[in-house]
């Protein structure tokens, strides 16, 4: 755990983040990096800031001529690894917690802490790593541009990344660190310090601090075994366990650069070692994740008094820590299962040992890990679905007794599905929901639907189902019929044609019409399967008349009726009248004629003319359906024609002539 | 009588040779007894070269610290590691003659420890002393002052272990040695020891239940896994045993 937050800030992304801006030359797969250099020995020493992994290289120009003949990539396995690091291996191996070369070359191309560690004191390892370039033609005083491209050895021209800087051939000047502050913390001395922030930049070579220590008076020594690496923008510290109670002490730090050379000391800070040593934390904390639980372990205590432990935990992450162990825990069994846990959550745990005098003493180092959870949560109890206006549904459900319920699922299905579908992605925490249909545009009335409610674990588990089928009432009226067109055919018939309603359960269309007399009279229904298409045989000749199409869904509702306006015509002219015969008896002239037969006879229209072909004079300004006409305006000379006129306002051909016969009364 | 003894010592340190010796004069760290101890006439000779010899690693000590401006983070060279080497040799080659020279040897060395107190070595020797003259209660006693400031010393604990054994304290002693054992569980003496002390309490179920915690504090250490098979074949659950044999090989391999 102390190896992963001592995070040495030039290998960390966040220090890449903070390199400067970007030089564009090339398109690369990452963003450009810094070249951390370092110039000791008339030397420039190039860190390029990333250890290339299996099949890649690192290849450096400076000032644009390469430089590295072959590309940078380190060793090729544990057995040159072992030969090229050479003497440094002990410490390699000390500094990886291994015990033999295969397992330290392992440790150390996994990277992290170990690895920067590693090749901040053993420039070997650093060089067998492929991390260091060393360039030994350079004039002191001079100024290069090195640029750095990470390539995949099997597609040199394939740029991963590119890392780059400017560097003044002039000794590197490791800056002096100022005093740590000390304080007695836990019956230890707690040191800390706070490094600038970290810029990457040539004058910004520190990336360790080492400890010293002295008392009162006597000479310093460094406390500190391996470096207390920099952090990325956070304060370094370091605990003195090995101090005397109530001894007084100085410490002062010294800075590493990359190379593993120091700075000058800093001032010194002084501090009396508390009175009375606390009782030291175990040595080693661990855990192991087990579904729903957590056992916590560590070392057996070697303070003599020790009475037992306490345990502290911290969850997701964060640094503050409560007592988890409500009793101490016995000197002689360092374990304990935590049964409270969430699944997914991350939790750290610390242990401080308890004296017989009840004090507790410093804590641990931290361990961290993630909770297992296996076990689903119970199903939501309760669930109801209640339709509101509108055509949605309201879902309701009762949250199962499990704690670590982090979500509920809602699903929905229509009759005839094979799946249920999630209404959203992710899971949510709510106890009702309304359900408005596929994108809000509310569910379909007449059909029948299906949900389900999961609820889901923060482990993700999802528990069993509950369910609930509801079909909703269908009271809309579907949508009306399109292109409605009605045509007379050769006044025989009128056609009326119309395309679908979009309203997927329209079942028939009723035809209706509507003369302006009366009531609309049903002419007929159409399948909405069939053609759509009616024939009105019916319809009154001459008579403006509108048809009506109606589409009717499978709950019986009507739609709106769409309209179309027609005056049924023929075109076939009734029979002339014949045998007109005008009597004229004073003044009075009455014109008969016999009668015509005709289907859609309408009326009689007189005509008078002063010569047989002569203009006509028409006399009835609408037909006449008796069969003779008194005339007070005609002459004695006068003639008479008479046409009939049927319902579609077709006028017959002139009946013959009738010659005004003058009779004595 | 007790001026005398610091001229004498201050003579002495300057036989011994080194600037360095003076300037880090010996600072008493335990009290002095009423009446100073004498060295016996016999055993002066040694003593001298003890001093020398201690005086010569200060020296080297202090080359291997950092210098001003000049140091690394690396090591010293061999050259001083190996003054430091012969000379710690020539002081432990002394100790261990006076630590063999009974009572009056066990004066010579509180005499040394007085005068070279921040020195580890020559306190450790005072312990062993103490064990020598089968005096269990100061062995205890200076076993607990050193180990107030480096409370993870298997050394102290062991001896700390043994201490309290000799005074009857057995449980006491057994929960020394697992702490011993806990800290380096490689360590075979500190192994043998425990399992001696467990099959003597007759706890060896219990010492199984500490080694399956062990193997989650230490999961990479081969060392763990083979005590346990070990004690399981002691409990004769062979089919345990095989089974954590068979996963050893993987971890091994």
């Amino acid at each position: 755990m102390r190896d992963r937050i001592r995070l040495l800030a030039f290998f960390t992304p966040v220090a890449l983040a903070a390199q400067g801006p970007p030089v564009r030359t090339a398109p690369v797969a990452e963003p450009v990096g810094r070249i951390a250099a370092v110039v000791a020995d008339g030397k420039v020493h190039l860190y390029p800031n990333r250890v290339p992994s299996d099949g890649e290289a690192w290849i450096i120009r400076r000032d644009g001529v390469r430089i590295t003949r072959e590309p940078l990539m380190g060793v090729q396995g544990p057995a040159e690894f072992a030969s090229v690091v050479g003497p440094d291996l002990e410490l390699i191996q000390r500094i990886t917690g291994t015990d033999n070369s295969v397992a330290a070359y392992r440790r150390l191309r996994a990277g992290g802490t170990a690895a920067g560690l590693a090749q901040i004191l053993s420039p070997r390892t650093a060089v067998a790593l492929g991390a260091l370039f060393v360039d030994s033609a350079v004039t002191m005083g001079a100024q290069h541009t090195y640029e750095a491209d990470l390539i995949r050895r099997s597609r040199p021209d394939s740029v991963l990344r590119r890392a780059r800087a400017v560097v003044r051939v002039a000794p590197t000047v490791i800056p002096t660190p100022g005093a740590p502050t000390a304080r007695p913390v836990d019956g230890v001395v707690s040191l800390q310090w706070t490094p600038p922030r970290f810029t990457g930049a040539a004058d910004d070579p520190v990336v360790a601090y080492t400890v010293e220590r002295a008392d009162s008076t006597g000479d310093f020594t460094r406390i500190s075994l391996l470096p207390v690496m920099r952090l990325a923008d956070q304060a370094s510290g370091h605990r003195d366990e090995s101090v005397e109670p109530g001894r007084m002490y100085r410490y002062r730090l010294r800075a590493a650069d990359l190379l593993g050379r120091l700075s000058p000391a800093g001032a010194s800070v002084s501090v009396r070692a508390p009175g009375e040593r606390g009782p030291m934390p175990p040595s080693e904390v661990a855990t192991e994740v087990t579904d729903g639980r957590v056992r916590v372990v560590w070392t057996t205590t070697p303070e003599p008094g020790a009475r037992g432990y306490h345990v502290e935990r911290a969850v997701g992450g964060d640094s503050s820590f409560a007592r988890v162990s409500r009793v101490i825990v016995g000197a002689d069994s360092p374990e304990w299962l935590d049964t409270l846990v969430r699944g997914r959550e991350v939790y750290t745990y610390r242990i401080r040992t308890v004296d017989a005098a009840g004090r507790a003493g410093a804590p641990s180092n931290p361990t961290t890990t993630r909770a297992l959870d296996l076990k689903p949560p119970s199903a939501p109890g309760a669930f109801t679905a209640t339709v509101l206006p509108g055509h949605k549904v309201r879902l309701t459900w009762r949250a199962p007794p499990d704690r670590d319920v982090a979500g509920y699922h809602v699903q929905r299905a229509e009759k005839g599905d094979t799946a249920f579908a999630k209404l959203f992605g992710e899971p949510r925490q709510l106890l009702a929901y309304l359900d408005s249909g596929y994108d809000g545009n509310t569910l379909e009335p007449g059909r029948e639907y299906a949900w389900r409610v999961t609820a889901v674990d923060s482990s993700g588990n999802v528990s069993a189902f509950a369910e609930q089928r509801l079909r909703l009432a269908d009271d809309e009226a579907p949508e009306p019929a399109r292109s409605l067109l009605a045509r007379n055919n050769l006044g025989r018939w009128v056609e009326i044609t119309w395309t679908s309603s979009p309203s997927l359960d329209v079942v028939r269309y009723a035809v209706e019409r509507n003369a302006g007399v009366g009531a609309p009279v049903v002419v007929g229904t159409v399948a909405s399967r069939e053609a759509l298409q009616l024939r009105d045989t019916t319809a009154v000749k001459g008579r403006v008349t509108t048809w009506s199409v109606i589409a009717i869904d499978s709950a019986g509702n009507r739609a709106v009726a769409l309209r179309d306006t027609l005056t049924f015509r023929d075109i076939t002219r009734p029979p002339a009248p014949r045998r007109v015969t005008a009597v004229r008896v004073g003044e009075v002239t009455t014109v008969r004629w016999e009668r015509i037969v005709s289907a859609d006879f309408r009326g009689y229209v007189v005509y008078r003319a002063e010569r047989s072909d002569g203009v006509r004079t028409r006399l009835t300004a609408t037909p006449v359906t008796a069969l003779e006409f008194i005339d007070r305006g005609g002459s004695a000379t006068a003639r008479y024609v008479v046409r009939a006129v049927d319902a579609s306002g077709n006028e017959s051909a002139e009946s013959p002539v009738a010659v005004t016969v003058e009779r004595q009364r | 009588m007790k001026g005398l003894l610091a001229i004498a010592t201050a003579l002495m340190l300057v036989a011994a040779g080194p600037a360095e010796a003076q300037a880090s004069a010996p600072r008493p760290a335990v009290s002095r007894p009423a009446q100073p101890e004498v060295v016996d006439p016999a055993l002066r000779p040694t003593v001298d070269r003890v001093r020398i010899a201690l005086a010569a690693m200060v020296r080297a000590d202090r080359e291997i610290l950092p210098a001003e401006g000049s140091s690394t983070l690396r090591g010293a060279d061999e050259a001083t590691l190996q003054r430091r080497s012969e000379a710690r040799a020539q002081a432990i080659a002394g100790l261990d003659t006076l630590l063999a020279s009974g009572a009056r040897g066990r004066v010579a060395i509180r005499v040394l420890v007085v005068d070279w107190s921040s020195v580890d070595l020559v306190r450790r020797y005072e312990v062993r002393a103490a064990f020598v003259a089968h005096d269990a209660v100061e062995a205890l006693r200076l076993t607990d002052r050193l180990a107030a400031a480096a409370a993870r010393d298997t050394q102290l604990i062991g001896w700390r272990a043994i201490a309290l054994d000799s005074l009857g304290r057995a449980p006491d002693a057994l929960r020394a040695r697992q702490a011993r054992y806990e800290l380096a569980p490689d360590d075979p003496t500190a192994w043998r020891t425990l399992l001696r002390a467990h099959e003597a309490a007759g706890s060896l179920p219990q010492l199984r239940a500490s080694l399956g915690r062990l193997r989650l504090l230490y999961p990479s250490s081969r060392a763990v896994r083979e005590h346990e098979i070990e004690v399981l074949h002691r409990l004769g659950r062979g089919e345990e045993a095989a089974r954590i044999a068979a996963d050893t090989l993987g971890v091994a391999r």
